[in-house]
């Protein structure tokens, strides 16, 4: 009479086992030191995602300014050859550019140095 | 869509680990069999989404994309650490025992035993279907399985919990 009462209580169908096993559900909880844990490790992760984007803000803007910079140097030093003279001190080291070479002396150095730089300019006004 | 700051990405972190941490340890504790392993798979998954918030956003089944995430992640720890698994005991659960519930304790026990016990792919499948409520087509959506494979996988593994639940209650009440 006891063997049937005790087998009684017995899981019979599956929806009981389903049931004991909806039970024990909450039988398992997370540790203490979990939370803390994975909050600190977001935090971490956060803060090292928004360096390593800023670090690659600053070298994407890097990049775009080198890369915009030096064809509006070359522009600009195009320009300004065309629109300013050279400066004396430019024109003198043509000048001792030309007295370097043998049978000519500086003071006809400094004659062929003008005589370039006028048919330079004379090239530019005429457009030839 | 506009971008969160870092403090609201922690807002959401913080609200996402005590709406799902439970839930979630529970899930990776079932498929690594051990709950240290578990609770570094759960941490690692919500860490990737406080990072990226995202990836939630933009899934079509958040919970269930969530949850494919710890999986991953606790399969991923359960091959690389082939550690000893706790399969014939269950000293690595941190357990809740609320006064009232004393006397079901034994039977809980009995059945993360039992679950400890299946094979994996049908160990998950029960706590989807029982614990996380989901149907065959959302656990096969989680798993990338077929829903006739989950519900086929789910029916074996109750065959197999209640014999062995059947057989643990037998010795229970022949030692009492």
């Amino acid at each position: 009479m006891s063997n049937e009462k005790d087998f009684a209580d017995q899981p019979e169908s599956l929806e009981q086992i389903e049931a004991m096993i909806a039970a024990a559900k909450d039988y398992v909880v997370p540790s203490d030191y979990l939370r803390p844990r994975v909050l600190e490790a977001a935090r971490l992760q956060q803060s090292h995602t928004a360096g390593s984007r800023r670090l690659f803000q600053v070298a994407a803007s890097v990049f775009m300014c080198v890369i915009l910079t030096i064809p509006a140097q070359q522009r600009l030093e195009a320009w300004r050859e065309s629109a300013f003279s050279p400066t004396a001190s430019e024109l003198e080291v043509e000048a001792l550019q030309y007295a370097s070479k043998p049978s000519i002396g500086q003071n006809w150095g400094l004659y062929e140095a003008y005589k370039s730089l006028r048919q330079d300019q004379l090239m530019k006004i005429t457009g030839q | 869509m506009r971008c969160l700051d870092g403090r609201e990405r922690f807002g959401c972190a913080v609200g996402l680990y005590d709406l799902t941490a439970t839930r979630l340890v529970r899930l990776a504790t079932t498929i690594t069999r051990n709950q240290h392993d578990a609770e570094d798979a759960v941490g690692a998954a919500l860490v990737r989404v406080a990072d990226d918030v995202q990836l939630l956003l933009r899934a079509n089944h958040p919970w269930a994309y969530l949850l494919q995430m710890v999986r991953n992640e606790a399969l991923l720890i359960l091959r690389r650490k082939k550690r000893w698994s706790f399969i014939d005991n269950l000293s690595d659960l941190l357990t809740k025992r609320l006064v009232d519930q004393l006397e079901q304790e034994d039977t809980h026990r009995a059945v993360w035993l039992a679950l400890r016990n299946l094979p994996i792919e049908q160990r998950e499948v029960v706590v989807l279907k029982i614990w996380e409520e989901l149907t065959f087509a959302e656990i096969g959506e989680v798993l990338s399985v077929p829903a006739a494979t989950a519900a086929s996988r789910y029916r074996y593994a109750l065959e197999k919990l209640a014999v062995q639940l059947r057989h643990d209650q037998a010795i229970g009440v022949r030692d009492e």
